[in-house]
């Protein structure tokens, strides 16, 4: 592809399942709008497939996966072998909020979502502009790996 | 039409066959001779003469019989079943292997290595089924096992049943490697539907072209008033037709080398408090295990149902059982005779009846949310089926309801004491006992009449309903 360096970081948002809490998503969105991201929202109540559907569309290089209801645990699990079966099996999963309900350890939390095949896993207190740095490095890294593969 | 048929079975062990006066809805005759290996024509041949001769003379010389004819001899219909996500196309290409009558000999997922072409040389199956990414999604995983493929040593009939983007690419790629390739449309066409009926049918032409026409039948499809077809996949039509009633109807048929089990039911519970989780399950449905059985799998199923055997069983007992188990695995043709050697062939029923059940049937998972204790579903719900036909080997002689009943409340300890504990836990979606009918196909009509499923499917149901023994 031409122009390649110039492509945007592109992610896609959105809060996963019969989760309508909008406000933090509205703020991520603001949030990546503002450094160069090309940011697709699906905004709240988005199935797995919807978010895998619009990344294929949009060639994008990360999900960003919210849940704030806490039936994270439920709604997020397979959504990886539904990204591998749908071609985007190596696509940047990321995934935060208040994933489980009640008071449990985050270590225990973050296994539990890794192990299902997301990248990184975040509390609901995240440094937005760490994050931010963190996931320009990771898709610069993985264009890399992709640009090697092609040749 | 005809008003008489004949309906003929060639199973691995026994050919039967039954004459029916297709009118009165009734058999009238049957016939059964050892299946003839060598050349399962003659044995077909002595059946089918021998009804032929019980036909009436005034009706012979007006209407030839119309002729059905199934089989599942020298091992049936073997499929090696090859998909990328396990829980995704992997399990929609053995749902659609085991409709289509066949017997799943091997599975793999993701990307198929060296020592997984060994393997599947080993097995040799009669289908290679190849699948693997929705329409228009991965391409990669297939097009890498399209090529493995191409490049192992197999003879088998390979069918490709995966993403359509790339279905001539995968063909070029097993052609130009001399393998014999066919396409169907995509088991897993998006993610929320499997689609079998395609993938049936291909696998049908498939049997015909390599079971029939290979195996030394083609002059028996000659005279068939249909093609002939595998006989569990005659059954599972026939299964189709059997619950008018919406009850819940479950099929099991317990051989000496797998034990199958088809379900019509609805597949989901009817609480409110349930999230279901995974492909679609299908009201119509068929599975197949090849390590439970009565005779050349005793030793897996032995295996397999080790725990309880530890708990039913003392130590005498134990030794008892291992040497039934040694015994029938070195002659397969062994009945039991004594009280011990009976008591030993039920524990086996039972575990095959307990574990082919649990397979076929999902779970529930308990889950805390804030709208309080929710339970997630995966896999088929059976507790909505209410009723159980027993066929084959153990479950075609009466009493049989007593391995039904084991296999049920006593094989999973964990399902018995369910209603005492108050902290809830996974369960396994079984039917319940105590909400059951349980029937037995005595007379082994249940494959004769499947035969009959599609062309007569009132006749079938007939055959069926007034030879099964309630218990």
């Amino acid at each position: 592809m031409s122009g390649q360096e110039k492509r945007p970081y592109t992610i896609v948002l959105g809060v996963i399942g019969f989760d309508c809490h909008s406000v933090g998503n509205k703020i991520l969105d603001a949030f990546f709008s503002e450094r160069r991201f090309k940011v697709i929202n699906l905004g709240v109540m988005v199935s797995q497939d919807e978010f895998i559907s619009a990344a294929i569309e949009s060639a994008a290089d990360a999900i960003l996966v919210s849940s704030l209801y806490g039936h994270g645990e439920i709604d997020c699990d397979g959504l990886r072998g539904r990204c591998i079966e749908r071609g985007i099996g190596d696509i940047i999963l990321w995934v935060g909020g208040n994933l489980v309900v009640g008071k449990k350890d985050f270590s225990e939390v973050e296994e539990k979502f890794l192990s299902m095949g997301y990248d990184r896993v975040f509390p609901p207190d995240t440094d937005l502009e760490k994050a931010a740095q963190e996931l320009i490095e990771a898709i610069e890294r993985r264009r890399q790996n992709k640009a090697e593969e092609r040749r | 039409m005809a008003a008489l048929a004949l309906s003929i079975d060639i199973g691995s062990t026994w050919t039967k066959g039954i004459l029916v006066d297709i009118k009165a809805k009734r058999c009238i005759h049957r016939e059964e001779t050892p299946t003839t290996v060598e050349n399962l024509v003659t044995g077909f041949n002595r059946v089918y003469h021998a009804l032929m001769n019980r036909t009436p003379e005034q009706r012979k010389s007006a209407e030839n019989p119309e002729v059905f004819v199934s089989s599942s001899a020298k091992g049936g219909l073997t499929i090696t079943a090859i998909g990328l996500v396990p829980d995704l196309t992997l399990k929609a290409a053995k749902m659609a292997a085991a409709s289509a009558g066949g017997k799943i000999v091997a599975s793999f997922s993701y990307k198929l290595t060296a020592a997984d072409i060994e393997a599947i040389e080993e097995k040799n199956s009669d289908i290679i089924l190849l699948s693997g990414g929705t329409d228009g999604g991965d391409e990669t995983y297939v097009l890498h096992n399209a090529r493995m493929l191409a490049g192992s040593a197999l003879a088998s009939a390979i069918l490709y049943a995966g993403n359509q983007a790339v279905r001539d690419q995968v063909l070029d790629i097993l052609e130009n490697a001399g393998k014999k390739a066919k396409a169907t449309e995509n088991i897993l066409p998006d993610l929320d539907s499997v689609q079998v009926d395609q993938a049936r049918q291909a696998i049908a032409d498939i049997f015909l072209e390599r079971i029939i026409e290979g195996r030394g039948l083609a002059a028996v499809r000659d005279i068939c008033s249909a093609d002939p077809r595998p006989t569990p996949a005659a059954v599972y039509d026939l299964a189709g037709l059997l619950d008018d009633t919406d009850e819940g109807l479950l099929m099991l048929d317990m051989g000496g080398a797998t034990t199958d089990v088809y379900t019509v039911s609805d597949p989901y519970g009817e609480r409110t408090d349930r999230i279901y989780r995974g492909l679609p399950e299908t009201r119509l449905k068929r599975t197949v295990e090849g390590d439970l059985g009565l005779r050349v799998s005793a030793r897996f199923a032995a295996e397999i149902g080790a725990a309880y055997i530890q708990r039913i069983l003392d130590n005498r007992g134990r030794k008892a059982f291992e040497a039934w188990v040694e015994q029938i695995s070195g002659n397969t043709g062994l009945l039991p005779l004594s009280e011990v050697e009976q008591r030993s062939d039920d524990i086996l029923a039972t575990i095959c009846a307990a574990e082919s059940i649990a397979r076929h049937g999902g779970s529930l998972t308990p889950t805390f949310t804030p709208g309080g204790l929710m339970w997630i579903q995966q896999g088929k719900d059976l507790r909505r089926v209410h009723r159980i036909i027993g066929s084959g080997g153990r479950l075609a002689k009466p009493g049989s309801i007593t391995i039904i009943r084991s296999a049920l409340e006593d094989y999973f300890p964990a399902e018995k004491e369910r209603s005492k504990s108050s902290w809830p836990r996974t369960e396994r979606l079984m039917p319940n006992f105590n909400e059951l009918v349980y029937e037995r196909d005595g007379e082994y009509i249940i494959p004769l009449a499947a035969n009959l499923a599609l062309v007569h499917p009132e006749v079938a149901k007939a055959l069926v309903i007034n030879s099964l023994q309630r218990e």
